[in-house]
Formats: structure tokens, C-alpha cells, sequence
């Protein structure tokens, strides 16, 4: 499914904004954590989520940034390990929905 | 037969947040109805909780948690706390969760469809299967109180939540459970759902009156509502305070009509409850009707109960629908809850809005002002489309 998402702060034309994308992924994130400190390198199966909180962390994201994350709930994400790498997989998502 | 006692009430309605309000509203007649928030400009009237405040502090996620979820979670912890319930049960195991309801997750399930009329490319949230499920709401009260027994959701339509208290007490007196957190819960009023009972041309545009020669129909309301059911021996044992038991359950279905009631169906489910309580039709001093204000309803139930206790005979009759509206898989247990305050507090809350008395409705519907009387034993009507006839016989301790 096609989902346009909030592109407010990526403006047409424009190169994107990876630090606004990352802090934004970081703070989605945040809002669902248990922990108190939560940074870049802050391992995903430590953030204190249920899978299902997971998945509406992800629906977020996508919802946000118009993108869809190849994510399925019964398995973990071979190669994201961590809420630093989870936000680049985010910006690389929007660069190439820019560059599309 | 075990004793099935009733050891605490909550409720959550437009005429009250909590059993005090609620019954403060029902024995002042209090109209609640207003035109629905859902339905702006359509004059469709409805007994709305307009309130957000009492679901700030339920402690569940409100995200992922539909609105009659919410409403049976509210009810639940104050029948608890009625109850003298406080802390983690002692055996989780042994507490029931059984609650009625008609329709579940009819608000989130709209607003998903809502999002998506408007926007073709949206995607329904990730939650709206967890929200939407019927037994939702069973859930979140086992959830939220750490109920660990028997949890499910009747669904019967307008009877859903007299079918769960009934159902609670033949667990509790099979040995099943010792505790039931049992009632009921509606949240109906989307535009859709409104807008679906428009087209049955069965709602009121004046006031819901329920017996009166005026009334031109139902109004729609939401709610829940709960009451604790427990053996008398752990009831004893804990020194919870009880003046009430669950006595007797009745339900019948008509095998007939989808929409038209029955007055054979609707005397027997009430001759059922009385006699599974061992009670006599004698000792009954009033019935919450099901009275919901329809032309067709309230003759048959007037009919069934003129059949059941013979004419001239039939105790006060009262139905609280004029102010609470019609919470559809809620209402018997907010009108069981209802009752249970009648009789604690011998007063028989009245029928509101009452115009002048139909000849076709033979019964002293209580109009418009509360009687002080004592109520040494009551029922409690349900009568669901389908044709689904259920009812509840309580009895005051001696």
C-alpha cells in the first residue's frame, strides 16, 4: 500500500535533511521506550517494547516519512540491530523515495 | 445450590460516571440526551458521555483501546472497589471476566473506514484488529484487574450483557470460579451505527418514553456496566459485605421473527429466572423492564408481564432507558446494576418522561417520580432483536 506520509519537512527538490529524519525516527521511538536513556547505539530488543508496540513504532515511521520498511513482525530484522541503524534505514528510505 | 451473592456495582453512562451519579440521575428522572456529537445537524438524539476525564486514569493505553473497552474497564474497577477488592486477587485463576457486548469495536472500526473514504492510500492502524474484535473488551478487564479465569465476550445484541451475567452465574455456581467480574459494555455512537438505526425508523426526535402513549421510539446511549458476582463462601470468607444474590437466570429464544418481540419468549425467559431462583412470581416486588420506548417492545413487555403475574397483579414496573438511552449490549447490566440500587436503597427509580399512560402498556410503569418501597426481590429485562429473551431474578438476603 502507498502512503504519502508527512513530507512537510522534505521539501521538493531540496536535499534531505538526514539529521532531521534521524532525530525524528529516534523521538518516535522514544515516545514507546522503557528505558531511560535511549541513544543512537541503543540495542532494539533492549528498548522495553512489546512486538506489538514494535509494530506501531514502524507503522509510525512509515506513516511519517511516507515509506514503507520491510518489516514482519515474526522475525526480527536481519540487519538492524540498533535505533542508530533503524533511523538510517529510514533516511536511505526517503533519499531513495526522493531520488525515485 | 451455592449461594451467588452480589458484593459491588459500577457503571459508567451518560447519567452518571459512577453508581452514585448514576443512580442520583436515575431516581431525578435527569434527561441526559442531547444531539449526538457523531451525527452533527442530524437532531439525532443520544445519551452521550461527553466527559474524557474518567479515561485519563484507567491506566491502559487509550491508543489501543476502543471506547467500549475503555467504558467496561471503568465500570469493572469500581465494582471491584465495591466489592472491598483491592490488590492482586488471591487466586487469579478463580476470577471470571465475562462481559456482554453487542456490536465491539463499531468506533474504531469506523474510523478506520473514515480515514481510508478520505484517503484512499491511508492504511488502517496496525491496532485496529486488537480494537475491533468483539471480545476486546473481556480482554481488557482481565487485563487491567488480573482476572485469570474464564474470560470471554457474549455477543446477543441488546441481551449480550443479561446472556454474561447469567452465564457468570452458572460458572460460579458449577464450581468454575469463585469471583465474576460480569456485565456489559457499548460504545455505538459512530455516525454509521447511528445512521444504520436511523434507517429502521425506530428512533425518537423528542424524548425516549419508555410505557407513555407519546413515546415515538428509542434513543441510543453508551455505556457499561459491571457487577461482582462470588460464592457466599469466599464472599464469607473475605468478609465482603452483601445484601444481595443473583437468585435466578432465564433466557429463551424465540425461534420466530428477527425484529418482531414475543410475548411467549419474553414471559418465559422472566418465568425461567423466577424459578431458578426458587422464587414464587408472588415475591416479586419490581422489574427493570427492558422498556425501550419502541411502540412495538413496550406492549409486548406490558403483554408478557400482565401474562406473567396475571392482571391487577404485576408489581411496579420501571424502565430506565428515558434517561441512560438505549446502551444496546450494555444495558442489562447497567439496568441490572440499576437494580441492585433499587433494592439496596428500597427505591424504585421511575420511568422518565412520561406523558400519559398508554391503555396498550397495562402496567404501573413508576412515572416520572421515584418510589421509596422495599424490594425484598426483583428481576431485570433483556429482549434482543433476533429474538433473544433473557432475564435475572435477584433476592435480598433476609
Amino acid at each position: 500500500m502507498r502512503c504519502e506520509g508527512d513530507m512537510s519537512a522534505q521539501v521538493e527538490g531540496t536535499p534531505v535533511d538526514r539529521d532531521a529524519v534521524r532525530d525524528g525516527v529516534i523521538d518516535i521511538i522514544r515516545g514507546y521506550a522503557k528505558v531511560k536513556e535511549l541513544s543512537a547505539a541503543t540495542q532494539l530488543d533492549k528498548i522495553g517494547v512489546d512486538s506489538f508496540d514494535f509494530v506501531e513504532i514502524v507503522f509510525k515511521i512509515e506513516e511519517k516519512y511516507g515509506v514503507e520498511i520491510d518489516y514482519n513482525a515474526n522475525a526480527s530484522f536481519s540487519d538492524i540491530s540498533t535505533v542508530g541503524l533503524l533511523a538510517d534505514k529510514v533516511v536511505a528510505l526517503v533519499e531513495a523515495k526522493k531520488t525515485a | 445450590m451455592t449461594r451467588i451473592l452480589v458484593t459491588g456495582v459500577g457503571v459508567m453512562s451518560a447519567a452518571g460516571l459512577d453508581a452514585g451519579r448514576f443512580w442520583s440521575s436515575l431516581i431525578s428522572a435527569r434527561p441526559t440526551f442531547r444531539e449526538a456529537s457523531g451525527a452533527p445537524g442530524s437532531g439525532v438524539l443520544v445519551a452521550e458521555i461527553l466527559d474524557p476525564e474518567p479515561f485519563q486514569h484507567l491506566g491502559v493505553n487509550l491508543a489501543a483501546c476502543d471506547r467500549s473497552a475503555l467504558l467496561a474497564v471503568g465500570a469493572a474497577r469500581e465494582a471491584l472497589a465495591d466489592a472491598g477488592f483491592s490488590g492482586p486477587f488471591e487466586r487469579p485463576d478463580r476470577v471470571a471476566a465475562i462481559i456482554g457486548c453487542g456490536g465491539g469495536g463499531i468506533m474504531s472500526v469506523e474510523e478506520q473506514y473514515a480515514r481510508r473514504s478520505a484517503d484512499p492510500s491511508a492504511r488502517p492502524h496496525p491496532r485496529t484488529v486488537s480494537k475491533v474484535m468483539v471480545s476486546s473488551s473481556a480482554s481488557w478487564v482481565s487485563m487491567t484487574t488480573g482476572a485469570r479465569g474464564p474470560c470471554f465476550v457474549t455477543s446477543s445484541a441488546c441481551a449480550s450483557a443479561t446472556h454474561a451475567i447469567g452465564v457468570a452465574l452458572q460458572l460460579l455456581r458449577a464450581g468454575v470460579a469463585d469471583v465474576a467480574i460480569a456485565g456489559g459494555t457499548e460504545a455505538p455512537l459512530s455516525l454509521g451505527c447511528l445512521n444504520s438505526w436511523e434507517a429502521m425508523k425506530i428512533m425518537t426526535s423528542t424524548a425516549c418514553r419508555p410505557f407513555a402513549r407519546g413515546r415515538d421510539g428509542l434513543m441510543l446511549g453508551e455505556g457499561a456496566g459491571a457487577i461482582i458476582l462470588e460464592t457466599e463462601a469466599h464472599a464469607r470468607r473475605r468478609g465482603a459485605e452483601a445484601a444481595i444474590e443473583l437468585a435466578g437466570y432465564g433466557a429463551t429464544a424465540d425461534a420466530g421473527s428477527l425484529l418482531a418481540p414475543s410475548v411467549e419468549g419474553m414471559t418465559a425467559a422472566m418465568r425461567l429466572a423466577i424459578e431458578d431462583g426458587g422464587l414464587d412470581a408472588g415475591e416479586i416486588a419490581y422489574v427493570n423492564a427492558h422498556g425501550t420506548g419502541t411502540a412495538a417492545n413496550d406492549v409486548a413487555e406490558a403483554e408478557a408481564l400482565n401474562a406473567l403475574f396475571g392482571a391487577g397483579r404485576v408489581p411496579p414496573v420501571s424502565s430506565i432507558k428515558g434517561v441512560t438511552g438505549h446502551s444496546l449490549g450494555a444495558a442489562g447490566a447497567i439496568e441490572a446494576v440499576a437494580t441492585v440500587l433499587a433494592m439496596r436503597r428500597s427505591v424504585a427509580p421511575p420511568t422518565a418522561n412520561f406523558d400519559a399512560p398508554d391503555p396498550r402498556c397495562d402496567i404501573d410503569c413508576v412515572p416520572n417520580v421515584a418510589r421509596e418501597m422495599a424490594i425484598p426481590a426483583a428481576l431485570s429485562n433483556s429482549f434482543a432483536f433476533g429474538g433473544l429473551n433473557a432475564a435475572l431474578a435477584f433476592r435480598a438476603l433476609g
